[in-house]
């Protein structure tokens, strides 16, 4: 089978970046986008809250509903898709393998292809969590999934690890399902999810936050009986003796933290960042592998399904252009520097030619007021923007306009006082 | 002012979650600080005043694809009123095939908000 776009996952990403493809004029028939799960859509499926959709379409919408309008354009454009397909392995001259029950193997030829893999949650073994080994510990994801699409309630009494949205959007919805919250233990002396979730589902329900606390021991012999809860010293993190607090529960949800998915990038060759853990990729979301393009929480865990949607179509867009022949390269490549208070930025380099503004996305490490965001090139500001407040799980921005890009060297990007 | 009292409330309509300080007497609000744009004031003199909020969760529902479906309330409803309205949709059952926005139970304890589907489901096997 031969593809002009074989883009892989069927999500917000996948979706959004199939569709600006098509838009772009590459024949919808040439588009191929492969979905492991039964149906496309993602993990916008299970998440049934509300909040999607505000940058792109100006209203709240839950994640089924933002689902169902790029569905719709995927069938409305004939897209091809293929479902309950699982690609096993990306070579880097861009054949990819796949198994389904019908076809068994199939192998796709593909001119280009995009990486929308998304991203997958942090577990019990990768934050060291010590203790027993009972039933009733779950990554925040699968209590979604048990809730909103198999309706099972996983446990009575429920303890949640880590501040992040999900975590505090899963502490509602347990509640609301009838199960009790003892409380969300954040190791960080701040929440990582955004504020308004602090407010709409903890404070509205009245579940307790405890800022720098974490789990030190998990008991119970089949099924969780009990955590130990410790406070954590502020500046190493490290457990406080004699803090120690059993708490009786049936259930931990972990809500600690989203890697991008690239084990089918590792194998294509493509180089990954240490700071996202997803690809580095140019301005047009191009990879280290020629036509192989990234784009949504494959490349770098964002905190809005909006933003997901404008780099996939940005990715979508791109390979179009690739598989058209249209990309031209500059003659150097510019590398763009995390400089002071930003932890990484995407995209980390400029390599394509264009009068177009680039965006580039970035998080800070720490919480700072009345901050300039600065673009610099050789020690002169060629971007500024004032911004208020700047917290880490936000994640900032800042344009570059094209016609202010030096022909070669660094862009350092960084966040200082007023 | 006497009796006048300061709240710390968090912005709940955009990602950037505005601090938003409101100096009140009872529910009447005398100033809004802090908010970065005007659904900022307008949330805090509600919040005040008479709180909503937007009710999501889920419905059986039979012959479909997955059992449950996903519904949302068609309009903002009393933060006071939501665990009752939840309780409403635990016996409700819904049939496959349904369209997305189908109302699954209208009017709402007198409030003339809807529960609407926010997915298709098709039928199971077709």
């Amino acid at each position: 089978m031969n593809a002009k776009v074989a883009v892989i996952g069927g999500g917000p990403a996948g979706l959004g970046a199939a569709v600006a493809a098509y838009e772009a004029g590459i024949n919808p028939e040439d588009i191929h986008i492969i979905e492991r799960d039964m149906e496309l859509g993602g993990i916008l499926q299970q998440c049934i809250h509300n909040g999607f959709g505000q940058l792109i379409f100006g209203e709240m919408m839950t994640g089924p509903e933002y689902a169902s309008h790029y569905i719709d354009e995927v069938l409305k454009a004939g897209i091809r898709f293929h479902l309950n397909t699982m690609v096993l392995d990306i070579s880097p001259d861009r054949v990819i393998t796949a198994v389904n029950q019908e076809e068994c193997l199939m192998r796709i030829n593909a001119d280009s292809i995009i990486l929308a893999m998304g991203c997958r949650e942090r577990t019990r073994y990768q934050i060291h969590l010590p203790g027993e080994r009972p039933a009733g510990i779950y990554p925040a994801g699968t209590v979604q999934r048990l809730i909103n699409i198999e309706g099972a309630l996983p446990g009575r009494r429920a303890v949640i690890l880590g501040s992040g949205d999900i975590g505090m959007i899963m502490a509602r919805r347990l509640v609301l399902e009838g199960a009790e919250v003892e409380g969300v233990y954040e190791i960080m002396g701040s929440p990582s999810g955004l504020p308004r979730n602090v407010q709409q589902c903890l404070r509205d329900f009245e579940i307790p936050l405890h800022l720098s606390h974490t789990v030190t021991g998990i008991h119970g012999n089949r099924r969780l009986e009990g955590v130990t809860i410790s406070r954590v010293n502020p500046e190493s993190l490290k457990p406080m003796p004699g803090t120690e607090r059993y708490v009786e529960c049936d259930t931990l949800v972990l809500s600690v933290g989203l890697i991008p998915e690239n084990e089918l990038s590792e194998g294509a060759g493509i180089k990954l960042d240490g700071w996202t853990g997803g690809p580095i990729v140019d301005e047009e979301r191009e990879t280290s592998v020629d036509g192989i393009f990234g784009c949504g929480n494959a490349v770098h865990v964002y905190d809005l399904v909006d933003d997901v949607t404008k780099s996939s179509e940005l990715a979508g867009r791109s390979a179009a252009r690739y598989v058209k022949g249209e990309t031209i390269c500059r003659e150097h490549v510019l590398s763009i520097t995390a400089g002071e208070n930003v932890r990484y930025t995407v995209p980390q380099h400029i390599r394509k030619q264009s009068d177009e503004p680039v965006e580039v996305f970035f998080r800070v490490y720490l919480e700072a007021a009345n901050v300039k965001l600065q673009a610099l090139v050789a020690a002169e500001v060629i971007s500024e923007e004032s911004r208020r407040v700047v917290k880490p799980p936000i994640m900032e921005k800042i344009i570059l306009q094209g016609d202010l890009l030096p022909v070669d060297g660094e862009i350092i990007i960084q966040v200082v006082e007023k | 002012m006497s009796g006048a009292k300061e709240h710390i409330l968090t912005c709940i309509n955009c990602p950037m979650g505005c601090t938003i300080t409101v100096k009140a007497k009872g529910s009447k609000v005398l100033s809004v600080d802090g908010n970065e744009c005007k659904a900022g004031e307008k949330y805090a003199i509600l919040e005040m005043e008479h709180p909503m909020r937007i009710l999501t969760s889920t419905v059986k529902v039979k012959n479909g694809i997955l059992s449950r479906i996903p519904v949302r309330s068609s309009a903002e409803l009393p933060k006071g009123n939501i665990r009752e309205c939840v309780r409403l949709l635990n016996d409700l059952e819904v049939n496959a095939p349904i369209d997305i926005h189908s109302p699954v139970l209208k009017d709402l304890l007198g409030t003339g908000v809807d529960i609407i589907t926010t997915r298709s489901m098709e039928r199971d096997g077709e």
